[in-house]
């Protein structure tokens, strides 16, 4: 097997409070191959968005990366220097997150924000930079492409801006998008055009991503891998038509009967309490408290990741059949 | 909001009316600001003399015209120094964070500590009474205003989501500061500085009025108006008048003109 694009091992992020040391990643593992999609879902809280942010280097104190190592491309990007993290940004990974309106600077116009980002990169001006500038717009299927480069993000739809947004991040030629939320604000049809938008980029450019989501739809629609998260852990990993058919932990299949369904009563009763508090993790699973197959083993020690089948891993003493 | 937009327009036009005749006061101005004549002294307004003529006889409406000159070039340095200081310090402040921060805005607080005028009193008085003074005494008693100011925009702006999402797509943090925060914090860092060009005036006129900013002959509207006053109880009531009249315009139209700036540089309005 070739080593894949982006290999996150055993990665902890912690944030000092106040109160203490809140563990906020622990040990989280996960692999994106070229060209590859894939899904991160959790609840929210549960760390999708830090272990994004981690990957790319942009936590803000009191946050930070206490252990493990992330490898993107054959290069350790924990220990990279800033100045070789900053030609990282943009040209290796590329980050669009939840809000699109909010994502694009207020007074500058979209096509100034894409300018900027070409001179630096490509050392484009003048008529290549607008060029290129249309080829992006195309590229993400932003109707009108002249006007859009001329508008500031406040004449644009949502969708629109979370089109400038992916042509932004496509301007460097990234390898791996890491899309955070992106498209949680939106209408579904806009959703699912983005969400088709992102599969032909993925089918034309080769490149691979990251989705993170809370929605079970849109990994289902999107994704090939999935990987789901609580408490900061990775809990369960497996190819995601698999995942759906035979969850093998228990907290993803709960979170997958929790899914409304239209006439049908709900699979299942809601979860039971709520996610820990990073600062009082339980002993043991972090889900015991929660789980209806616990037993007195899972307060006491931390299951490891178990390899069912091939591309799968379960972090779970008592895995569902 | 039409009131809003009339209030405006009237303080634009009001401040170009300054501004107009501030560079133009040596070819609209019928006489030498600084001539005198006895013959003619502490004449009330006349279509010879539209404002009268003072104690010596000069001509008030050249004075004051020259005065606006004089004023707004007294008003434009102190609030260009106060906002470039403010401004950098605030940055700094708030990009830096920390002691820096701390030890930054603590200075601040000690100035503002401060009636204003009271503080450019002291600082006019330490300094002598010259025009470079005056400018400077203003400029020191404004800069905790710019420097607050800029400093909770830098402290806003630089947690907005643009500012990750830019460098989440590849922009030098650097380039983030400057390129796409600064912008951000321009629009009420001018409106201020409107707002204060208005009370910049009234300062460098009270400061010139107690014989501390610029000295008796200089068209300044406050010595205007300081030679002006003893003659109102004699019922020469236009010497002191209409310099202060120039100083209500100005201080009026400024005042106008940056209420609405607020609206005008909002980009969901252009």
């Amino acid at each position: 097997m070739t080593t894949p694009l982006l290999q996150v091992r055993a990665l902890t992020v912690e944030f000092g409070t106040p109160r203490g040391v809140a563990r906020v990643l622990t040990g989280v593992d996960l692999d994106v191959d070229r060209g590859e999609v894939v899904g991160l879902v959790g609840e929210s809280g549960c760390g999708k968005s830090v272990t994004a942010l981690a990957i790319l280097r942009l936590l803000r104190p009191p946050g930070r990366i206490t252990g493990g190592s992330v490898a993107f491309d054959g290069r350790e990007l924990t220990t990279l220097p800033e100045s070789e993290m900053r030609r990282v940004r943009g040209r290796g990974i590329a980050m669009i997150f939840q809000a699109p309106r909010e994502s694009l600077n207020p007074v500058l116009s979209v096509g100034a924000q894409l300018g900027l980002l070409l001179a630096r990169h490509d050392g484009l001006g003048g008529r290549a930079a607008t060029r290129r500038a249309l080829q992006l717009c195309e590229m993400v299927e932003l109707p009108d492409p002249e006007r859009v480069l001329r508008a500031y993000p406040h004449e644009l739809s949502g969708g629109m801006c979370q089109r400038a947004m992916i042509a932004l991040a496509l301007a460097c030629r990234p390898a791996l998008l890491v899309a955070d939320e992106a498209t949680t604000a939106l209408d579904v049809t806009v959703q699912l055009q983005i969400l088709l938008l992102l599969r032909r980029l993925r089918d034309s450019l080769g490149l691979a991503l990251l989705l993170i989501t809370h929605n079970l739809g849109v990994v289902a629609e999107a994704c090939r891998r999935v990987a789901v998260m609580y408490a900061g852990e990775i809990v369960e990993t497996a190819p995601a038509d698999e995942l759906f058919a035979a969850p093998r932990h228990p907290y993803t299949r709960r979170l997958l009967a929790a899914r409304p369904r239209i006439g049908a009563a709900p699979a299942g009763d809601p979860i039971p309490g709520s996610v820990p508090d990073p600062l009082n993790r339980p002993t043991g699973c972090a889900f015991h408290p929660r789980c209806h197959r616990a037993q007195s083993r899972c307060a006491e020690q931390h299951p490891e990741p178990a390899v069912p089948s091939a591309g799968r891993a379960v972090r779970c003493h008592y895995p569902e059949p | 909001m039409r009131t809003a937009d009339a209030a405006t327009s009237a303080g634009l036009a009001m401040t170009l009316v300054l501004v107009l005749v501030a560079l133009l006061a040596p070819w609209l101005a019928p006489y030498d600001p600084y001539a005198t004549d006895p013959g003619r002294a502490l004449r009330p307004p006349s279509a010879a003399h539209p404002f009268g003529t003072g104690v010596f006889g000069e001509d008030l409406f050249s004075r004051v015209l020259w005065g606006a000159r004089l004023d707004l070039l007294i008003a434009a340095g102190a609030v260009g120094i106060a906002l470039v200081l403010g401004g950098a310090l605030g940055a700094v402040a708030g990009f830096a964070g920390g002691l820096a921060d701390e030890a930054l805005m603590r200075a601040m607080d000690v100035l503002q500590a401060f009636p204003n005028f009271i503080l450019a009193l002291g600082i006019a008085a330490a300094l002598g009474p010259s025009l470079p003074n005056l400018v400077v005494a203003i400029a020191l008693t404004n800069v905790p205003v710019y420097a607050r100011l800029m400093r909770s925009q830098v402290l806003t702006q630089r947690v907005a989501p643009y500012a990750l999402a830019a460098v989440g797509v590849g922009n030098p943090m650097v380039r983030v500061l400057f390129v796409h925060l600064l912008p951000n914090t321009w629009s009420p860092i001018l409106v201020q500085a409107t707002l204060q060009s208005g009370w910049a005036i009234l300062q460098a006129a009270g400061l010139s009025f107690i014989g501390l900013g610029v000295r008796v002959p200089t068209p300044e509207w406050g010595v205007m108006i300081g030679m002006g006053v003893q003659q109102v109880t004699a019922g020469q009531w236009w010497v002191a008048f209409f310099p202060g009249l120039a100083i209500m315009w100005a201080v009026i139209g400024l005042n106008l003109l940056g209420d609405g700036l607020q609206d005008w540089l909002d980009p969901k309005r252009r």
